[in-house]
């Protein structure tokens, strides 16, 4: 694995390009303020220190001179940091143009993602074409939430029905953390999702292969379809082409292709989707999955149909 | 050549001497003396920011280790609330209240606040909303971060009382904030011994009035936000809900409309605490007196343009991204005029480096470093990406731990003496003050660090990414140093108030008059002043030979009733309150609500009728006062009793209609228009209802001959008030009944 970045300084698209330098530029000019307020103060300390038996010193009580120097000049600064920012703002704040491409929909505490263009809908995984500017509509289903790609893009609160959008590119395959930056309850901390920017060729694949219905299971894996359908999955999760068409937790159609579960919380391997079906409290306290109280038998067998959803 | 003078008194000295007579728990608790009363107010902010302390360590122990386990999600949650609340509102505000509280008055030559008893109200506010706060434990608490956002913080998503509690609290204390506030005005403006004309104010008077107008103005913005929030938790109605046609991001407006000014209550008597130590340990006047008191009234009024900082990623827009990053870096000017005149005082000083000076120079380093990432954070852009990052978390504790809590940190160690009559001991204070610094820094300064690698604040837990493990354990661990320096701090206050050296009427050598009394004061504050003719009395009197340059004249106008004043200032607060409950109803109803509105709902004639009666009342008021003036008391009496008859024909219309309303469905939680409806008018309704008291107060007291002899009646007091209530009437019978049947 490469070397993982999550920072803000490593950007990867223009948007956060553009916010990156104007953070260097105005860190930079922060850094001579502060050197020059620092400056005085340790100047001021090395000669000014009082002496016993020193007499007062001479009592002045003020410059106009300075008064207007010290106004005048951060003026000028402001102005210019003014400029800059507006500048950035307008490269990496583009107005949304035409219907989005994706659609990101907020829910306590995970991420639905949809594609209008091709009908696919998965959860805390936003696949996207290397290169390519995507644009996002930002909705959420419950409370505020907030949508932050560190090295890709700005973020964005979702206001329930206001219609938020952000723009998401990557100029570099690879894949990037996202998260939600505005605290939403309980499990705020395991609300991350990752973005995977891939070649045309690539994308386009995993485009097809999420359109592709799964295969019917055979063995545990159709016993477990039928106590998916029994122990009220299906009335929070959707499974294309069965029954299944909940929509208050995460669309499992292709669960078994995406990697973590639980927003990030761990790893996508059939134990800890054992794990997580036994107890999903005990996994991420607060979830709104409640605890089914599988038996072992239950559990082996819902995992099988788990992994044959690719 | 002294001539001796005394300072205006508001209470009679008997009384200060009764209460030195009285009980000593029974003297703390009925107290009217201001000097006890601000030794109450540090005490309980001294107790509150050990427990809000306790919490910021439970976080940080919890935070130590990535994927920690050690502290459940809900607990976390409710900690950083706690914790943000706590701060805030019961440490940071009541200490700087009580340093107000016990030296405003000392440093005017005034014998106690304007409005003593009052000022005992307002103390005990603060027990009482803690209390409140704090009962939470018993209940659930809330768990929703220090500003509440809306939708999080209504009933579907929080359901325990916890919120409640929580925003009662706040209303009570910010109640008690207004009236603190009205005090201290009415005090500045009214109680200024001769010669202590408004030029010659220690920057500390200056810059707390300032402070208090901006209380007065912000919190009942606060005030009618939680009133909405409790209104949607308990009554079922939907103003933050936006499934139902409500708007969280008006909660945000609100709430930062007080939050930011906010800020700067607790940043400007910092400000106010740091422009007396440095010049009194650099030897030196302050640099540019007019231009530090002149940038306190500017960031005064900047502070209400510029909440929507807080705002920036919600989806404003383009244009109020630009407004608000250009009103937010504007701020930065008068705040740098400070920084420069408080390094240009030390330049060319004799400086000591005692304890308080220790602490402001560590704050103007500190500080600044707050304020330049304030910068960072003003431009909209570099806030997209920064925002609830902990870059966010440190750039607000280095101005609220490194800029505020160490400016209170040199305020006490500089005033204790004062206070108490001993001194601090030097030795332990410079080992706090090192642990302080040390363990602040290497708290915050890598939390910038960790902001920029896209770490969010408010989580109770994070992945393993590279680095994160080691910044935050750095992070704990300067916690727990900071936690040593407040035991310290602690045991420095326990022992030098038992075993600490006398420290003499003025230890420090400065030149307010404060110093000009005995440590600690007598209850009266003073046997007689020195002459005022300058800004440093007490340097004119050690030094005849040079003393400084006289500042304007010695005569002032006379100063106006106290009376008058604080009614003008509880009239500026009540407008902001109602200012915003009529644009919030504006907001609501511009388009009319389906289901019942202005239109299909009110009767205009009706209520034409009883808002006659109420604006008729205002004339026959003012008959009272004049016949009043002219000292006729039938008439004064007969008058009266007319307007409070007057006024009650206005409640019954009001309440009739209310009835009609309710008997035709209207419930308060029908629709948005019947929400803000109820609220507005209901709002109104109670305050006229106030004013009758007040009046039946005033005519009772006329009617049994209590103001005979020359002794004054409250009347023209009472009677602004009511005009006020009057006058509100007219907007709010323009917006609700009038302006919706042309729209």
């Amino acid at each position: 694995m490469n070397e993982m970045r999550t920072s803000i300084f490593s950007p990867v698209s223009p948007e956060a390009q553009a916010i990156s330098h104007l953070f260097i530029v105005s860190l930079g000019i922060c850094a001579a303020i502060f050197a020059v307020v620092a400056g005085l103060a340790v100047y001021n300390l090395i000669h000014f220190r009082w002496r016993a038996g020193d007499a007062e010193p001479r009592q002045v009580h003020g410059n106009k001179l300075f008064e207007i120097i010290w106004t005048i000049v951060p003026v000028l600064i402001l102005v210019v940091l003014f400029g800059l920012t507006a500048r950035a703002m307008q490269v990496a704040d583009p107005p949304l143009a035409g219907p989005p491409d994706l659609m990101v929909i907020g829910h306590q505490w995970w991420w639905e993602v949809r594609y209008p263009g091709s009908g696919i809908v998965t959860a805390n995984e936003i696949h996207i074409p290397v290169g390519r500017p995507m644009s996002v509509m930002l909705d959420s289903a419950d409370v505020l939430h907030e949508f932050w790609v560190p090295q890709l893009t700005r973020k964005m609160t979702t206001v329930p029905m206001a219609g938020n959008h952000v723009w998401i590119q990557a100029d570099r395959p690879g894949t990037y953390e996202g998260l939600c930056s505005e605290f939403c309850g309980t499990q705020h901390a395991w609300m991350r999702f990752q973005v995977i920017a891939e070649s045309a060729a690539d994308f386009a694949a995993w485009v097809r292969a999420q359109q592709r219905q799964p295969e019917a299971p055979v063995g545990e894996a159709a016993q477990g379809r039928e106590i998916f359908r029994e122990m009220t999955c299906v009335n929070c999760h959707a499974v294309e082409g069965t029954a299944a068409g909940g929509s208050a937790g995460p669309d499992l159609t292709h669960l078994a292709s995406r990697r973590y579960i639980g927003a990030r919380i761990a790893l996508n391997t059939p134990e800890n989707l054992g794990l997580w079906l036994r107890d999903p409290q005990q996994v991420k306290p607060g979830a709104k999955m409640p605890n089914l109280g599988l038996t072992n038998g239950q559990t082996e067998a819902l995992v099988a149909y788990l992994e044959t959803l690719r | 050549m002294n001539p001796v003078r005394t300072a205006p008194a508001t209470v009679p000295v008997e009384n200060l001497a009764l209460e030195r007579r009285a009980h000593w728990k029974a003297a703390w608790i009925a107290t009217i003396d201001h000097k006890r009363i601000g030794v109450l107010y540090l005490i309980f902010a001294l107790f509150f920011f050990v427990i809000g302390g306790i919490e910021a360590l439970l976080m940080r122990l919890q935070l130590a280790v990535p994927n920690n386990t050690l502290i459940a999600p809900d607990t976390y949650n409710a900690l950083f609330t706690m914790h943000g609340t706590t701060m805030i509102f019961l440490v940071a505000m009541p200490a700087l209240f009580g340093l107000a509280n016990y030296f405003v008055p000392l440093m005017i030559g005034a014998r106690d606040m304007a409005f003593p008893r009052l000022n005992n109200f307002s103390v005990w506010l603060l027990p009482f909303g803690g209390a409140l706060l704090y009962f939470c434990v018993l209940t659930g608490p809330p768990e929703v971060g220090w500003f509440a956002y809306a939708p999080l913080s209504e009933t579907p998503y929080a359901s325990s009382l916890g919120v409640d509690y929580w925003a009662l609290a706040l209303l009570v204390l910010g109640i008690g904030s207004v009236t603190t506030g009205i005090n201290l005005i009415a005090t500045i403006l009214c109680l200024r011994a001769p010669g202590m004309t408004m030029r010659r104010l220690p920057l500390f008077v200056w810059i707390n009035l300032v402070t208090a107008f901006i209380v007065i103005f912000a919190i009942p913005v606060l005030n009618a936000g939680l009133i909405m929030l409790f209104v949607d938790r308990q009554l079922g109605t939907h103003f933050f809900m936006a499934h139902e046609g409500g708007s969280p991001i008006l909660w945000q407006h609100l709430f930062w409309a007080f939050g930011h000014p906010e800020v700067y209550i607790l940043a400007l008597p910092a400000f106010a605490i740091v422009s007396e130590i440095i010049p009194v340990f650099s030897r030196k006047p302050i640099f540019g007196y007019e231009f530090v008191a002149a940038s306190s009234v500017a960031i005064g009024f900047l502070s209400f343009g510029v909440w929507a900082h807080h705002m920036f990623t919600v989806g404003l827009g383009r244009a109020a991204d630009l407004f608000f990053t250009i009103a937010s870096m504007l701020i930065a000017i008068p705040t740098g005029v400070k920084v420069f005149n408080w390094s240009a005082t030390m330049a060319g000083g004799r400086i000591r480096m005692k304890v308080p000076m220790l602490y402001c120079i560590a704050f103007l380093i500190q500080f600044t470093i707050g304020g330049l990432s304030g910068i960072t954070h003003a431009e909209a852009a570099l806030d997209w990406q920064t925002k609830n990052s902990y870059y966010l978390v440190a750039h607000f504790h280095y101005v609220a731990v490194g800029g505020i809590v160490f400016a209170l940190l040199g305020g006490i160690h500089y005033w204790f003496p004062k206070m108490s009559g001993r001194m601090l001991s030097e030795r332990l204070g410079v080992w706090t003050f090192w642990f302080m610094t040390v363990g602040f820094n290497a708290t915050f300064m890598i939390q910038h660090i960790l902001g920029f690698e896209g770490m969010p604040r408010r989580v109770y837990t994070y992945p393993d990414f590279p680095g994160w493990g080691w910044m935050n354990m750095l992070s704990t661990c300067g916690a727990f140093l900071m936690g040593v320096a407040a035991l310290l701090l602690v045991a420095n206050l326990l022992l030098s108030l038992m075993r600490g050296r006398p420290a003499g009427d003025n230890p420090w050598e400065a030149w307010t008059l404060e110093w000009a009394t005995s440590s600690p004061p007598p209850e009266h504050n003073f046997d007689a002043l020195p002459p005022i003719h300058s800004r440093r009395p007490l340097w004119d009197e050690a030094h005849p030979e040079a003393p400084d340059p006289v500042v304007g004249r010695d005569a002032e106008p006379a100063p106006p009733s106290r009376g008058k004043v604080a009614m003008w200032c509880l009239i500026a607060s009540e407008t902001a309150f109602f200012g915003v409950l009529l644009l919030v109803f504006a907001f609501f109803n511009v388009h009319p609500q389906p289901g019942p509105n202005s239109r299909t709902s009110l009767d205009l004639l009706r209520t034409g009728f009883f808002s006659v009666c109420l604006f008729a009342s205002s004339g026959t008021l003012w008959r009272s006062e004049a016949a009043e003036a002219a000292g006729r008391r039938k008439g004064m009496v007969g008058w009266l009793a007319v307007t409070v008859a007057l006024g009650t024909a206005f409640v019954i219309g009001q309440g009739s209609e209310y009835k009609g309303l309710y008997a035709s469905g209207m419930g308060v939680n029908v629709n948005l228009f019947a929400s803000t409806f109820y609220l507005l008018t209901g709002f109104h309704g109670f305050h006229v209802c106030a004013g009758l008291v007040a009046l039946l107060v005033v005519l009772g007291m006329a009617a049994a001959g209590d103001f005979e002899g020359g002794k004054r009646s409250p009347l023209a007091a009472v009677g602004l008030y009511w005009h006020f209530v009057d006058v509100v009437w007219v907007f709010v019978l323009t917006t609700v009944y009038i302006l919706p049947r042309f729209a």
